[in-house]
């Protein structure tokens, strides 16, 4: 469909992972809604819930004080990193039977490239991945959805499809028919201020995004207009990326016209740290650092960083923090040709950092 | 001016001055120390801008003047002459000293006294009496939780509070807090004021020096003021608001631990040797009869202590950076300490078993 080389991609994702580990260690849970996440007594939230308390609408990243109210009948447990930690490598060493070419997303999820394994053993992208599947369940008593396809945005679409438990193929023609229908969100790099900004001006699906006027995209999305319009029709060259650990999460944008309108500006920069924010969440990682970045008109190029008095993943303290230093970066109203934020310095599952006392 | 004086008894005068003596300045007048004979009594002073200083010492007044000498140089040879008699004696412009004894003389040049910015009036009205060692305590206690980050200049000092019967220091980085309280006598209405971290280190040290129990503070117009028989200490106060310490003191206690000071302490520094290598986290257990210290360094090894704790109520798992329960149990004064948690991420807090005049709050690490 695009003159680059058909690949075999496979995301596979673990089913309510931190729920259904604590389920598998106490069988007293099985069968009971179950909700993984801090105490409402300190204002903590849903890390993941059990598919039975998903039933009563308790959704992750909710406030577990709300989640209860939801299904009073959930038992509460304390996350217990260390142990998912474990059974994520044990699941690891599973895939790594099948390919080096294996990027782990985040502690319970992971695209896999088998399209070499494909070549010399033979055996079909289906095959492996249902194998894939029936091993894991196997070695860790917890069941993962899978998704196989050409590639990273339709294999993720995929496994998404039949949660929990599921398996799924998506070849280019089942995906046409998918696509259109499918809500603008479920795009990657489309987080849920990006779907706001567009769902007011109709675009609420696939199909609304592609009959999109190139020039209106072209200044909503900057240089990124031109991947989403490729994302949209369900063209993705993005390589699964192995053992890269990942350093920096980013979005940058450069703009049709040179911008002066700092309200614009910073409505680009929520934008990001919308994604941003997203991206950290799938990672289950926390950015103890912010970093704007700016071009100018005439090509000067700027970077401001700041070092967060807390790390976080939420998108309004990631803004913040990005309108002020571009404020620092450039005073008064230089017209900007670029302009990006990026976060680093993480924290990963199991990392400790120090609480801070509320002022 | 012409001074005679014993060198035993000048130099621990000297060096108490001459420690407010800050070695970079940009005004070279303020690396001296300003001497001065006048009504028979000789006074050294020394300031920084911040803090301000007036000892008298012990000696006699043959001719009344005034010299500011380098601090370094008149300390470092004042300490090393033998013991016995020393005069110090004005050069002509009176920018210079002779000192003199025994058979030796030093020439040192320095800067006229004309030069040394007025120091002004130590306030003498509304001043609250203290004893010195209670005085001290509340500093100690207190001031190792002071903020050295400069861009939350209201947490670089502690807060001083007098209302009521009592006196408090409070001072905290944004990760723990300590708050030590006294009893206080005759003051009335409430005061309050930020203390510079840095003076109250010299105020600590100042009044270890000091003989004198009854001691007098005031604050008054930006200015902490404390003045015992012959010294006179004033620092400038930090403006701002300090935060408000007592909605961080927890109350809602869900487990409560009391511990052998010494025993745990030594745990914890033992522990901190690997723990260093791991962000200084180390894990404490505390369930039935013990707490259980657990740290782990990928590269170098694992810790596993336990020590003997009575813990009432819930049984708690929580983290905390090694360094902070260190210094606040090293503090904490008392034989047995009493270690209460609200929960795992929420804060902690340490005080003497069975007392309430000393709290030290300590926040946890959370896990990502």
């Amino acid at each position: 469909m695009d003159g680059q080389a058909r690949r075999s991609i496979i995301h596979l994702d673990m089913d309510a992972f931190f729920a259904s580990v604590e389920q598998l260690d106490n069988p007293a849970l099985r069968g009971r809604p179950v909700i993984v996440g801090g105490s409402p007594r300190s204002r903590g939230v849903v890390s993941t819930a059990s598919y039975e308390a998903r039933r009563f609408g308790v959704r992750s990243a909710m406030p577990t004080g709300r989640a209860l109210a939801l299904c009073p009948t959930a038992v509460l447990v304390t996350p217990r990193i260390q142990r998912y930690v474990e059974i994520s490598r044990r699941v690891r060493r599973v895939l790594d039977d099948y390919t080096d070419l294996i990027e782990p997303v985040s502690i319970d999820e992971a695209f896999l490239d088998v399209t070499a394994t494909v070549a010399t053993t033979g055996r079909s992208a289906t095959a492996i991945a249902r194998e894939i599947k029936e091993r894991v369940a196997r070695e860790t008593g917890l069941t993962a959805s899978v998704g196989v396809a050409p590639n990273k945005l339709l294999a993720k679409l995929a496994s998404d499809l039949k949660k929990p438990n599921g398996f799924v193929v998506l070849d280019e023609a089942a995906a046409e028919r998918l696509l259109p229908e499918m809500p603008v969100r479920q795009l990657w790099g489309i987080g849920a201020k990006t779907e706001m900004s567009l769902n007011r001006i109709g675009v609420f699906t696939i199909g609304d995004l592609r009959r999109m006027d190139e020039g209106l995209l072209a200044r909503l999305f900057g240089s990124r207009a031109e991947e989403l319009a490729l994302l949209a029709r369900g063209i993705d060259h993005r390589p699964v990326e192995p053992r890269q650990e990942v350093k920096s999460i980013g979005a940058e944008t450069t703009f049709a016209d040179d911008v002066r309108d700092r309200e614009r500006l910073a409505s680009a920069l929520g934008g990001f740290a919308d994604e941003v924010a997203e991206r950290l969440r799938e990672h289950r990682f926390l950015a103890r650092t912010v970093t704007v970045k700016v071009r100018l008109a005439d090509f000067t190029s700027l970077t401001r960083s700041q070092t967060l008095p807390q790390p976080t993943d939420e998108e309004d303290v990631l803004q913040g923090a990005a309108v002020s230093l571009l404020d620092r970066a450039v005073p008064g109203s230089h017209p900007i040709r670029l302009i990006g934020l990026a976060v680093s310095n993480f924290l990963r599952p199991g990392d400790l950092y120090q609480a801070n006392l509320p002022f | 001016m012409k001074l005679a004086f014993k060198q035993e008894q000048i130099t621990p005068v000297l060096q108490t001055v001459q420690r407010v003596v800050s070695p970079r300045t940009t005004l070279p007048v303020l690396t001296g120390v300003l001497i001065s004979g006048k009504d028979g009594k000789i006074t050294l002073s020394a300031t920084d801008h911040e803090i301000a200083i007036e000892a008298e010492a012990p000696g006699q007044v043959i001719e009344e003047g005034a010299v500011v000498l380098p601090a370094r140089y008149l300390g470092d040879i004042v300490r090393r002459i033998p013991g016995g008699d020393v005069t110090l004696e004005t050069g002509p412009q009176g920018k210079s000293a002779t000192v003199r004894w025994g058979r030796s003389h030093y020439v040192i040049h320095g800067f006229s006294a004309e030069e040394f910015p007025t120091l002004g009036r130590f306030g003498q009205d509304n001043m609250i009496s203290l004893n010195r060692k209670e005085l001290r305590e509340l500093v100690d206690r207190t001031v190792f939780s002071v903020s050295h980050d400069e861009t939350r200049p209201m947490l670089t000092g502690a807060l001083l509070e007098m209302e009521d019967g009592k006196i408090r220091l409070v001072a905290t980085d944004g990760v723990r807090m300590a708050l030590k309280e006294g009893p206080l006598d005759g003051a009335d209405g409430q005061k309050k004021a930020i203390i510079p971290g840095r003076a109250l280190t010299e105020l600590s040290r100042t009044l270890a020096e000091l003989v004198e129990e009854n001691i007098l503070v005031g604050l008054d117009g930006g200015q902490f003021i404390l003045q015992a028989k012959g010294i006179h200490f004033r620092t400038r106060t930090i403006d701002g608001q300090f935060p408000n310490y007592r909605q961080v003191i927890p109350k809602d206690i869900k487990t409560s631990a009391i511990l052998q000071t010494s025993e745990y302490l030594a745990a914890c520094e033992r522990s901190s040797v690997l723990a260093q290598e791991g962000g200084h986290a180390i894990r404490l257990d505390f369930k039935g009869d013990t707490l259980t210290i657990t740290a782990n360094a990928p590269e170098v090894g694992n810790v596993q202590e336990e020590i003997a704790a009575t813990v009432g109520g819930e049984n708690m798992q929580i983290a905390f950076n090694v360094k902070y329960l260190i210094e606040g149990l090293k503090n904490i004064g008392a034989d047995e300490v009493d270690f209460q948690m609200t929960g795992p991420i929420s804060p902690a807090v340490m005080k003497a078993k069975g007392r309430e005049d000393l709290v030290y709050v300590i926040l946890p690490l959370r896990t990502v």
